[in-house]
């Protein structure tokens, strides 16, 4: 029987524990001095820190339909040198067609030698999948969120835009900015050299907290009639600018927004930087006669006037030693308070107003919000101007009667409107309904800012409004079926020396439906009217337009006979 | 002759411990490579979801695009249709008086 010497199997015994003495040792220092170094050098070898963005919050019409909402759309890039040389015209042409651009700058960037690049950030799914199926290597793709607007232009002003750097500009994207951007999260993985993560390694993560969905007071259906028509109206006068505002005079939300010139929020860049101002907010321009209800509303607030009260009217009237005439010049004799709305008469709404008084006039156009912003929430809005009463002349009582003198957006002049609508309660104007996020969904309460008149008072004007479409100026906006209240506007424009240029107008209606029972204030605005001072009958059109498309949308039933 | 029997039976000792440490290490590697295969499946599991989510997304704005009052009415006037400015509507007291 063969056996193995004593000797030779304690030899390697002692090999055994002589290795393994030296295998411990080394399995000690690492553990223990060399433990850091190592950790620090194998994770860095392996470990990923990625930043986990967040997305940004979809915005909503008041129906639910996508105004603006957040994809991850696929960018093509390319890594050159993986393409054969040979084939680099052929792949250039190919992209080229897929595309729709010139091969030639797309030949041009896989020969100038980078290492890699983008070829088209944000490709259409089609293209994409088109440039997938030709399967060229070192072609590739990434995926990229990109801010899409699925109604292109149509609430360009009231939605904003996101720019390069994901910041929200302007309108809802603006205001609510660090809303609807959420909190970014944080991955720490350990990858394999194929970039994948491993399961059995570390892995800390901290989830992101995606924006929140706004839910809009806007009604898309509202909001392109609006658009339509302010279009039109541009269109047909050639008008520098225009706006209009749908608001529901029962709360303040707003339900449509328009500004004109517009542009596509998802190629901003293509915009003329004036088309970025909103109009409706932004766009402090004087009234006009639109004022005169306000003033009257006053007046009668006070009580220094009735509807019924008379006064001979001339074609003009004095005030402070300067003569303010009527548009045209033309005299009425005996005319009462509410056929200075029906006449729209200078002379009528300057002796109004001097029955007021400058400081209880001044005190007024304060309680209707104008001279402040209305606190809108939207971005970049103008507050209009109201000069105090320490800066006025005798004059500037009877101009600022119907609408000189002073600026006002159309947003304050379509709340004061709403105002009137209402029962005499400005609300503080609002575009988001609500706002839904991981705790839920938050509702916007309606804030009411004050009484600027009793709702006696805003009755009787309503009604002289009323008669102001029904016998009056304003007869072009009247709607068969349904009773409208409104008040056309014409001013002249101011120059930078404080004269008014000649024959440049600013065009306006501000109007409600059903007068009875108000449901919707319409404000349409035009600058520079083609038509100058017949450019009203423009903006009453336009309001007709929206008025009858929400009408028949809204399923209001007509409280005249036609 | 004892002694070396000892020797034997220790040295048959440590090659079974030293069996056992491998197969424990054998079980362990291919327990954690298993681990791994499932973490990569799961992987592209969650790259799918993700997809089918981009894809459903861009269905829904697809949908919004096609909803679009302003497309329609585009659509429309390409197909001939004029815009009606003003749609007689009926007084529903009228009809009920009537009945």
């Amino acid at each position: 029987m063969h056996t193995v010497g004593p000797r030779r199997l304690r030899l390697l015994f002692a090999l055994f524990a002589v290795a393994s003495l030296i295998l411990a040792g080394r399995l000690s220092y690492w553990q223990t001095f060399g433990r850091a170094d190592l950790l620090a050098h194998a994770t860095g070898q392996v470990r990923s820190d990625l930043v986990i963005a967040a997305q940004r919050g979809d915005i909503r019409d008041r129906n639910g339909a996508i105004l603006a909402t957040t994809i991850e759309l696929r960018s093509l890039y390319a890594l050159p040198s993986r393409i054969p040389k040979a084939d680099r015209p052929r792949v250039a042409r190919d992209l080229g067609i897929l595309l729709g651009r010139d091969a030639t700058p797309i030949r041009a960037a896989l020969e100038s030698g980078a290492e890699w690049l983008y070829i088209q950030r944000w490709l259409p799914e089609e293209a994409a999948n088109a440039i997938a199926a030709l399967k060229v290597p070192g072609l590739g793709f990434q995926n990229e969120p990109k801010r899409l607007y699925p109604n292109d232009a149509i609430g360009a002003a009231v939605l904003g835009f996101v720019n390069d750097n994901g910041a929200g500009v302007n309108g809802v994207e603006g205001y609510y900015d660090a809303i609807l951007r959420g909190t970014a999260g944080r991955l720490v993985v350990e990858r394999d050299p194929a970039d994948r993560d491993l399961a059995v390694g570390l892995r800390e993560a901290v989830a992101p907290r995606n924006g929140a969905d706004l839910v809009l007071t806007i009604d898309l259906v509202a909001q392109t009639a609006a658009e339509r028509e302010l279009a039109l109206a541009m269109q047909k006068e050639h008008a520098t600018s225009g706006s209009i505002l749908v608001v529901d005079p029962a709360d303040g939300s707003i339900r449509a927004l328009a500004s004109a010139p517009t542009y596509d929020p998802a190629a901003v860049r293509l915009a003329d930087p004036e088309a970025l101002r909103d109009r409706a907010i932004a766009w402090p321009f004087e009234p006009g006669s639109t004022m005169k209800a306000v003033t009257i509303a006053a007046a009668l607030n006070e009580h220094v006037v009735k509807p019924t009260d008379a006064y001979t009217d001339v074609g003009y009237t004095i005030v402070g030693g300067r003569k303010l005439s009527n548009a045209l010049g033309k005299a009425y004799g005996p005319t009462t308070v509410t056929q200075v709305l029906e006449r729209s008469l200078n002379a009528g709404a300057a002796w109004v107003g001097q029955k007021l008084g400058a400081e209880r006039l001044i005190d007024y156009f304060g309680r209707f919000g104008f001279g402040r912003p209305t606190g809108v929430d939207l971005a970049g809005e103008a507050s209009g101007t109201v000069r105090p009463l320490a800066e006025w002349y005798p004059v500037d009582v009877g101009t600022a009667s119907f609408g000189q003198g002073m600026s006002v957006s159309p947003l304050q002049l379509t709340m004061a409107y709403a105002a009137l609508a209402n029962g005499g309660t400005l609300y503080r104007p609002y575009v988001v309904a609500s706002r839904r996020d991981a705790d839920g969904e938050h509702r916007t309460a309606p804030v009411a800012v004050s009484q600027p008149v009793t709702a006696a008072t805003a009755a009787t004007v309503r009604g002289m409004l009323t008669s102001t479409v029904d016998n009056g100026i304003a007869h072009n906006a009247a709607i068969a079926g349904f009773s409208v209240g409104g008040k056309t506007g014409t001013a002249q424009i101011a120059s930078q020396d404080g004269s008014y240029v000649d024959d440049l107008y600013v065009s306006s209606f501000a109007g409600f439906f059903p007068a009875d029972d108000p449901r919707y204030v319409v404000l349409v605005v035009l600058e520079k009217p083609d038509s100058r001072l017949l450019g009203t009958l423009t903006a009453t059109d336009a309001f007709k337009g929206v008025a009858q498309d929400i009408l028949r949308y809204a399923r209001i039933q007509p409280d005249r006979r036609p | 002759m004892r002694a070396a029997s000892w020797d034997l039976r220790i040295f048959g000792l440590a090659i079974a411990a030293i069996l056992f440490c491998f197969a424990i290490a054998l079980v362990y590697v291919s327990e954690t490579t298993a681990l791994s295969v499932a973490g990569y499946d799961v992987q592209k599991l969650a790259a799918q979801r993700d997809e089918l989510r981009r894809q459903n997304s861009l269905l829904e704005v697809q949908g919004a695009r096609l909803d679009s009052p302003a497309r329609i009415a585009a659509d429309a006037q390409r197909l001939g249709m004029v815009h009606a400015r003003y749609v007689p509507v009926i007084p529903a007291q009228t009809l009920i008086a009537k009945r």
